[in-house]
């Protein structure tokens, strides 16, 4: 059954379907043409800040068996305060009132959580799609067949082609999902060493049939931190990542995505403005978008950052937090190269978790940006 | 149907540490126009689900629900 859903914002609302999966943001009088009566907010002034996150990113649990070297999360042992199922359901409870329309439920790796299905199903009763990223060491078919409650379900694999131990445990649970019928597709970090190997990934996908492949730029954030430098792209690498997937998704017909920080490596290509609003690519849209919550309840911007307020406190924070309100601000206040840039408005000055890392301040422009590489440069030249 | 779409977002993003943006139409010559396309479609054929089968999150006006199972075939 076709179903939407919708919440309102100032410039009109955001509707919600599940098949095709899709949001889509509308003006107020493509609302009242669904039938919608005058909303509230539609009396007051619009920014660019929504009246709450559209995704929730939500680590379940920080336990996770399998100590991958880059864990953004530096995922292990469980964290000291752990939500307990019913603190779990307060907060999806929260969300659901607020309007958020998806929960990507993570950790660690949220399978083993043993109570995970339980939290997974709330969701969908509270009227939000759960969907599932997985390092599918715990996917067996019983537990594929549970899967089909999400909307989607991502296996973690960074190279294929060595079909061995843990690589051959991902790939069994790809195939396990595709034949209980679940979505799926991969999460693929990008780092200095599969940068070569990415033509693999898409023939893999394209033997499986996955939904689509999501290129994660590598961040500096839990044990990733360690090794950074030597496995972040170069600034080449940088540049070429685009034409790279681009003429790989055309030429293997399979899906490609890049997450958010990849957004000024893509602006580098000078794509269209006006499709990229209208297709929202979003760049940093960290506290306002997407929200991340830790599996001890605390929130932030994104999972790549950190914060001190509870999700249980979330519907008062929305407006008043103040780490919320910098994240947000970013475009007001961006300094040089990011000020001139055109793509300010979408990219919002690349990724707030490497400027943190890389130079100590959140607030100042990805410094792995090729506009800010090129600007560096060009300085350096006229000295 | 008035009113204008001013964003899509196509599929579900998993991954549950960054978001994920769909980069199809920007490799496919006229994917842009099929992807709107298939929007309207589909939300147009919810909002005729809505009417024949009680409301999922709000009810919908008969009118606007007449108006829009206009030009669209949706699945049964």
């Amino acid at each position: 059954m076709p179903a939407m859903k919708h919440r309102f914002e100032a410039f009109g609302g955001v509707l919600a379907l599940e098949d095709p999966p899709m949001l889509v943001h509308v003006d107020q009088e493509f609302m009242r043409s669904l039938g919608h009566a005058h909303s509230p907010l539609w009396d007051r002034p619009q920014s660019g800040t929504l009246s709450a996150p559209l995704e929730v990113h939500f680590s379940v649990t920080n336990a996770c068996s399998q100590n991958c070297g880059h864990c953004y999360m530096d995922s292990g042992t469980p964290e000291a305060g752990e939500l307990s199922a019913e603190e779990f359901r307060n907060g999806v409870d929260l969300l659901a009132e607020m309007g958020v329309f998806h929960l990507a439920l993570g950790g660690g790796e949220a399978l083993e959580r043993p109570d995970f299905f339980e939290l997974a199903a709330y969701v969908r009763r509270r009227g939000m799609v759960p969907n599932l990223t997985t390092n599918g060491s715990r996917i067996t078919a019983e537990i594929a067949e549970k899967c089909r409650l999400f909307g989607q379900v991502n296996v973690s694999i960074d190279r294929v082609g060595d079909h061995r131990g843990e690589s051959a445990q991902r790939v069994l649970a790809v195939d396990l999902l595709r034949a209980a019928g679940v979505k799926v597709g991969v999460n693929c970090v990008v780092s200095r060493e599969n940068f070569d190997h990415l033509e693999a990934m898409f023939g893999f996908a394209k033997e499986r049939g996955l939904t689509d492949v999501e290129f994660l730029r590598l961040k500096p954030a839990g044990r990733a931190r360690s090794d950074y430098y030597q496995r972040r792209l170069t600034a080449a690498q940088h540049r070429e990542f685009y034409p790279l997937i681009r003429d790989l998704s055309r030429r293997y017909q399979v899906a490609a995505k890049i997450d958010c920080s990849f957004v000024p490596m893509f602006c580098w290509h000078r794509p269209d403005k006006q499709l990229m609003e209208q297709f929202s690519v979003y760049g940093c849209e960290a506290g306002n978008v997407l929200l991340g919550v830790r599996s001890d309840g605390r929130f932030a911007g994104c999972s790549f950052l950190t914060g001190e307020e509870s999700i249980l406190d979330l519907p008062a924070l929305w407006s008043r937090s103040a780490h919320l309100k910098a994240l947000r601000g970013f475009p007001e206040s961006a300094p040089e190269p990011c000020r001139s840039c055109a793509y300010l408005d979408i990219c919002k000055g690349g990724c707030r978790a490497v400027s943190g890392f890389v130079l100590g301040d959140f607030n100042a422009p990805d410094p792995e940006c090729p506009f800010v590489v090129a600007q560096s440069l060009a300085k350096e030249r006229n000295r | 149907m008035k009113g204008k779409i001013l964003k899509i977002k196509t599929g579900y993003n998993p991954n549950s540490s960054s978001i994920g943006v769909d980069m199809v139409v920007f490799f496919t010559a006229g994917a842009a126009m099929t992807v709107l396309f298939n929007t309207m479609a589909a939300v147009l054929c919810a909002g005729k689900a809505v009417r024949q089968e009680g409301p999922v999150a709000e009810p919908l006006r008969e009118e606007a629900a007449e108006d829009l199972a206009e030009d669209v075939q949706c699945p049964q």
